[in-house]
């Protein structure tokens, strides 16, 4: 392995690029999302192999050169929906286990492919959408890094659990993020596709408020403000092999974060 | 003007074993150009790798760029040409004339260890010293647990001559002091954990983005001196940032001041061009079989970490130094070590902690 020390048989690498990751989810979200649902598996199969070395998650300068366009012209849709799926591919990076990297411009949603001979183009952060872009990643940085249950386990399966992988038909994912303490856990639910589906049962391992942390279908991003107004209380309700469940409102080609709070504020 | 002195050196007898193992991994302490002072006479002490060389001088804009006022002498057995030059200090500009044993082949090479290099398209290396007062002690200090496995890392990714620029002068890119006033307020209102810089290393094609190296031990010289280079990282790592930078050791230009051919022969790349030329980038292949070629490369990885005080390597196009069938078509590869391509590209060495 490449990630592993000389001693063991590693090349002794720290961190290796998940080059996988980046060709399928970059694959996966760049399809018309009616058609998202014949390719769940790209978005999924990540997980059989995730902890096999110690990855980083790239979006790196190579994907947005030689025609390949920028990471906002390669998602589909028309222009709110391409700012949706670009701020649900970030989020679903830094709600998977593994590093994070991005590369500039990336963070403000650059329409153009990079230029070496030309500067970024800066001038974008005066429109809404480009800024709210900015914005989410700016808010991402601070969950991950403030959220141990977010980064503790980034490069160890007990860092992961899936709720549910198996929703196809509707293109949603759900899986808890776990730190070194029982109660560090947050829930990840991604919807991929325009449709916000309402009354979506999912379950959860502890009973209690679940903070809705961060939604990136918020109107301070540019989204259009669906969501479950800061958080839901789990119901006895087992679902999804779990003894507990939250009904939930899912915003359109969004994600959300939620963070069990224990008893409520 | 004074000749060159064959007496001084800074090679032990452990330096040239070491060397011709393979592994030294300080060689920029020892090889390359040092400012020095001898018996009250300033001067520069110069060593450079040519085994195959019949003669070696050093030329300068302080000698005229006269191949025979500064020979250089060879070092016992071990390849290396070395020679301390009175009167010859810091910036001055220079190259080593190589005569080598073979067919009469001339050339002038820029420093292979050269610290500082003339600004592309200029080919010439620069006498300079390293000195420089750091202010991260807190941030090296604390930096190991910031590295570990279970700590957050998100990396903004970023190429120096392209992230901003400067419309009022000709759109030109910002100077490292320049960029250290902007990046590093902007990455921590971000929130991101590091910066990686596409290749900083010295590049004679722009349009490379730097991996086209040819100076591994000195910082492009486009927009700033290397100390300048160090208050960007200095002030980064003040600001919470680690830093990293992708570094090229699979492949190398063909430049002809550059690594290639150094000596009239095949030194630091492979001389079976099976092995030795890449097919995608028609560049040079190190032979990693060499063992002073192995001190070089591990000399300079050590070396960004040791004098600029960085925090990791992010080593480009692995997969095309495992493979040695990587991007060649059938026929095209040694049958005797061929192994399958798999991952292409994206790793990096651990961090010194």
């Amino acid at each position: 392995m490449v990630s592993r020390p000389t001693y063991v048989g590693g090349l002794g690498f720290g961190l290796k690029w998940d080059m996988g990751w980046m060709h399928d989810t970059l694959d996966y979200l760049s399809k018309d999302p009616i058609y998202r649902k014949y390719h769940h598996n790209q978005i999924t199969f990540r997980l059989m192999y995730a902890f096999s070395e110690n990855f980083v998650l790239p979006l790196s300068h190579d994907e947005v050169v030689h025609g390949k366009g920028s990471l906002l012209g390669k998602m589909p849709g028309d222009a709110w929906q391409k700012f949706a799926n670009l701020r649900l591919l970030l989020g679903y990076q830094y709600a998977q286990p593994g590093k994070k990297l991005l590369f500039m411009g990336g963070e403000f949603a650059q329409w153009r492919e990079w230029n070496h001979d030309e500067s970024l183009d800066w001038h974008l952060l005066e429109a809404p959408p480009h800024a709210g872009v900015q914005r989410w990643v700016e808010d991402l940085n601070h969950l991950y890094r403030s959220e141990a249950a977010l980064h503790t386990y980034d490069c160890d399966p007990r860092g992961f659990s899936w709720v549910d992988c198996t929703d196809a038909d509707r293109s949603v994912l759900s899986f808890l993020r776990q730190g070194a303490s029982p109660e560090e856990l947050i829930l990840v639910v991604c919807n991929f596709t325009p449709v916000p589906r309402f009354n979506y049962r999912v379950g959860v391992p502890l009973g209690g408020w679940w903070q809705e942390r961060l939604n990136s279908d918020a109107n301070l991003y540019g989204g259009s403000g669906h969501g479950n107004f800061g958080g839901v209380e789990a119901t006895p309700i087992p679902f999804h092999g779990r003894p507990y469940s939250l009904n939930l409102t899912l915003p359109p080609l969004a994600v959300i974060f939620f963070r069990y709070q224990g008893a409520q504020p | 003007m004074k000749t060159s002195v064959s007496t001084v050196t800074l090679l032990s007898a452990d330096d040239l074993y070491l060397f011709n193992e393979g592994s030294h991994f300080r060689l920029y302490e020892k090889l390359g150009a040092h400012p020095l002072s001898v018996g009250g006479t300033a001067g520069t002490y110069f060593a450079v790798w040519a085994p195959n060389a019949e003669q070696v001088s050093v030329i300068g804009d302080f000698n005229g760029w006269d191949k025979k006022a500064h020979p250089l002498f060879p070092r016992e057995s071990s390849g290396i040409w070395e020679g301390f030059l009175p009167g010859v200090g810091p910036g001055a500009v220079y190259k080593y004339h190589i005569v080598s044993r073979y067919q009469g082949y001339r050339v002038d090479k820029a420093d292979p260890l050269g610290f500082y290099h003339e600004t592309p398209p200029r080919t010439a290396s620069v006498v300079w010293d390293l000195d420089y007062s750091w202010g991260d002690q807190e941030w090296m200090a604390s930096r190991g647990a910031r590295h570990t496995l279970s700590a957050p890392m998100a990396i903004y990714e970023v190429h120096l001559g392209s992230w901003r620029r400067v419309p009022e002068a000709g759109n030109r890119p910002l100077t490292y002091r320049e960029m250290a006033s902007w990046l590093p307020e902007y990455v921590q209102r971000l929130g991101f954990t590091h910066v990686e810089f596409l290749p900083v290393m010295e590049h004679p094609f722009y349009g490379s983005w730097g991996y086209q190296t040819t100076g591994y031990f000195a910082p492009t010289s486009r927009y700033g001196t290397p100390q300048d280079f160090m208050y960007l990282v200095d002030t980064l790592h003040q600001h919470g940032i680690g830093v990293i930078l992708d570094w090229v050791p699979s492949h190398f230009p063909n430049d002809e001041h550059g690594l290639g051919f150094f000596d009239g022969t095949h030194l630091y790349e492979h001389a079976d061009p099976r092995k030795g030329i890449h097919p995608d980038w028609n560049s040079f292949i190190f032979n990693y079989g060499r063992n002073e070629v192995c001190s070089f490369l591990i000399s300079s990885a050590l070396f960004w970490l040791d004098k600029y005080h960085v925090d990791g390597l992010r080593v480009d196009a692995v997969a095309s130094m495992l493979y040695l069938d990587y991007s060649r078509r059938e026929g095209r590869v040694d049958p005797q070590r061929l192994r399958r391509p798999r991952e292409p590209r994206g790793h990096r060495l651990p961090a010194p902690l």
